[in-house]
C-alpha cells in the first residue's frame, strides 16, 4: 500500500497521542531529509547542517503537544528548520564571496545533471542574503506557493516576491558570469 | 382677559394650591426621617471591649425573611415583614465612664425633632441604668414611621433604629421566644445566657 | 520552469542526512530531563477532533455559566442566612430593651424606681 508522507506522520502523531513514543523515531526518519537539506542549503556546510538539524527536531519533540496535525507538523519543522539554519548563519563568521577560481569549469553535460554546475548553484544560493537564501531554498527545495513561503517566514506575500525576483536576478548573474553568459 | 379664561386660570390656581397642600401633608415634615445618625459611635466602637453592629436596610430585610422559613422564625418575619431599615449598635465596655453623656446627646438631640415623640423614658437610680423609647409617627398620629430605643448602664451603650411601620406589642412579645431569654423568669426555650454576653461581630 | 531554474532545482533536491543522525537525536533526546507527556498527548489527540472540540468548547461553556450561576447562588444563600441571623440578633436585642424600659417604667409605678414620662 502507498502511503503519502502526511498519512505516515499523521499514523505516527496518532501512535505519539497513545503514548507509544517510539512513534518520534518514525517521525524523525520521515521528514530528517528535509529538515537536514534546508539546514545544508542555507550553510553549505553537513556539520552545522547535522547539528541545526538535530536541534530542530530536540524543538519538536518538546513542543509535541502543541503540533495539530500531519500538515502542521511539516509547517512546522519547515518554519523552525529555517529558523535555526538563519540562527546558525548569523553567528558565523561573514561567508566570501563565492570566487569563480573556486568552482571549475563547467563540462558540456546536461545542466540538469551536472554536479558541479549543481554544487556551483548551491554555493551561489548559500551565499545570497539570509532571508532571500530562505525563499529560494522553499521554492525550489520544497516547491512551496509563495504563499505558503510568506506564512512560513511570516512575511508578506509581495516581500517573498521580492525577494525571490532579487535572488533570481543575483543567481542569474552569477551563473552567466560562470557559464560564460550561457544562462538565462 | 375675558371671564371665561379667568374663570380656568383661577381653578387651575385653586388645584394647584390643594394638591400643593395634599402632597405637604402626605409628605414628611421637614426633618422627618426615621434613620438616625450614629456615626459618632463608629469612633467609640473603639473604645468599647465588646460591638454589636447590625445594618440591615430594606433589600437585605427581604434577603433575610427568604430565609426565614423555620417555625421559631415566624413571629420575627411578622415583625420585619414591611420595615425598610433595622440598625442596632450596641457597644460594651470596660469600665464606667468610657463613654461620655455626649456621646449619648449627639443621638439624643436628633431625636428631639417634632416628629419623634418620646414615649418611654426611664432611669433606675441603684442599677445606673437609662432606657428611652421614641416614636415617629404620621403627622395624622396614625402609622408608625419610625422607633428608637436608647439604653445607657454604665458599661454599656446601646442604639436600636428600626425604620418603618413597627408594631411595638409584636416586637415586645419576642422575648422568650427565638432563643430569647424573658428578663426576670424562667423561658423554658432558651438555654442562653442573660444579655450582656455578645462578642464583637 | 525554464532550464536554469530546473538546473537550481536539481541542485536544491533534498539530501540524506549523514549516517547516525536519527540515533543522535535520540540520543539527545535520552538525555532531556524525563517529562511523561503521554496523558497530555493522548487528550490532546482526543480533543483535537473537530466535532469534540466545539462539543468541549460548549460543555466548557455550559460549565462555566453553571458555575457562576451556582456560585452566586451560594453567595446569595450565605448572605441571605447571614441576613437572618443579624435580623434574629436586632429584634433580640430590640425586644429586650424595649421590654426592660417597660419594667423599669413599671417599677417606677411600684415605687422602686424614679420615672419621668
Amino acid at each position: 500500500m502507498i502511503t503519502s508522507t502526511l498519512d505516515r506522520s499523521g499514523e505516527a502523531l496518532g501512535r505519539l497521542a497513545l503514548g507509544d513514543m517510539s512513534a518520534f523515531e518514525d517521525i524523525v526518519k520521515e521528514h530528517q531529509s528535509m529538515v537536514f537539506s534546508i539546514a545544508y542549503h542555507f550553510l553549505h556546510d553537513r556539520s552545522l547542517a547535522d547539528e541545526a538539524a538535530q536541534d530542530v527536531f530536540l524543538r519538536l519533540y518538546q513542543n509535541l503537544a502543541s503540533i495539530m496535525s500531519p500538515q502542521h507538523l511539516v509547517f512546522w519543522l519547515r518554519k523552525v528548520a529555517c529558523q535555526r539554519a538563519l540562527d546558525t548563519a548569523r553567528k558565523l563568521p561573514k561567508t566570501p564571496p563565492v570566487s569563480l577560481e573556486d568552482i571549475a569549469e563547467p563540462t558540456e553535460e546536461s545542466p540538469d545533471t551536472d554536479p558541479l554546475l549543481s554544487e556551483g548553484l548551491r554555493r551561489m544560493v548559500a551565499s545570497l542574503p539570509k532571508d532571500a537564501r530562505a525563499v529560494i531554498i522553499l521554492r525550489y527545495q520544497e516547491e512551496l506557493e509563495l504563499a505558503e513561503i510568506a506564512r512560513i517566514l511570516d512575511v508578506p506575500l509581495n516581500t517573498v516576491k521580492s525577494r525571490l525576483e532579487r535572488a533570481l536576478g543575483v543567481l542569474r548573474e552569477k551563473l552567466s558570469r560562470w557559464t560564460g553568459g550561457v544562462a538565462r | 382677559m375675558n371671564a371665561g379664561h379667568k374663570k380656568i386660570r383661577t381653578s387651575a390656581l385653586a388645584t394647584f394650591f390643594v394638591a400643593m397642600l395634599l402632597g405637604a401633608l402626605s409628605m414628611p415634615a421637614f426633618g422627618q426621617n426615621p434613620r438616625l445618625d450614629i456615626k459618632n459611635l463608629e469612633a467609640l466602637s473603639k473604645k468599647a471591649s465588646e460591638v454589636v453592629d447590625v445594618n440591615l436596610d430594606g433589600p437585605l430585610l427581604k434577603l433575610a425573611s427568604r430565609f426565614m422559613t423555620d417555625e421559631d422564625d415566624r413571629e420575627a418575619l411578622e415583625v420585619i415583614k414591611n420595615l425598610r431599615g433595622v440598625y442596632v449598635k450596641s457597644l460594651t465596655f470596660d469600665k464606667p465612664g468610657d463613654y461620655s453623656r455626649a456621646d449619648v446627646e449627639a443621638i439624643r438631640s436628633q431625636l428631639q425633632a417634632p416628629a419623634w415623640s418620646r414615649i418611654v423614658s426611664a432611669r433606675s437610680k441603684h442599677e445606673g441604668e437609662n432606657a428611652e423609647i421614641y416614636l415617629m409617627t404620621a403627622p395624622d398620629g396614625g402609622k408608625v414611621l419610625g422607633m428608637a430605643i436608647i439604653s445607657a448602664e454604665p458599661t454599656e451603650l446601646t442604639v436600636v433604629n428600626i425604620v418603618g411601620p413597627v408594631d411595638i406589642d409584636k416586637l415586645s412579645q419576642l422575648e422568650g421566644k427565638m432563643g430569647i431569654p424573658r428578663l426576670g423568669g424562667q423561658d423554658e426555650d432558651s438555654h442562653q445566657q442573660p444579655e450582656g454576653h455578645r462578642a464583637k461581630p | 520552469m525554464n532550464p536554469w531554474e530546473e538546473s537550481l532545482r536539481e541542485a536544491l533536491r533534498r539530501k540524506d542526512v549523514p549516517p547516525g543522525f536519527t540515533n543522535r537525536v535520540l540520543a539527545r533526546i535520552r538525555e532531556l530531563p524525563v517529562r511523561d507527556k503521554r496523558t497530555w498527548f493522548r487528550f490532546r489527540a482526543f480533543i483535537a477532533r473537530p466535532a469534540l472540540r466545539w462539543a468541549t468548547a460548549v460543555l466548557c461553556m455550559a460549565i462555566a455559566v453553571g458555575v457562576a450561576y451556582r456560585g452566586r447562588q451560594d453567595r446569595q444563600r450565605r448572605q441571605g442566612e447571614m441576613a437572618r441571623t443579624q435580623v434574629k440578633q436586632a429584634l433580640r436585642i430590640a425586644s429586650v430593651k424595649l421590654n426592660a424600659a417597660r419594667r423599669m417604667v413599671q417599677e417606677v409605678n411600684q415605687g422602686t424606681a424614679q420615672s419621668r414620662l
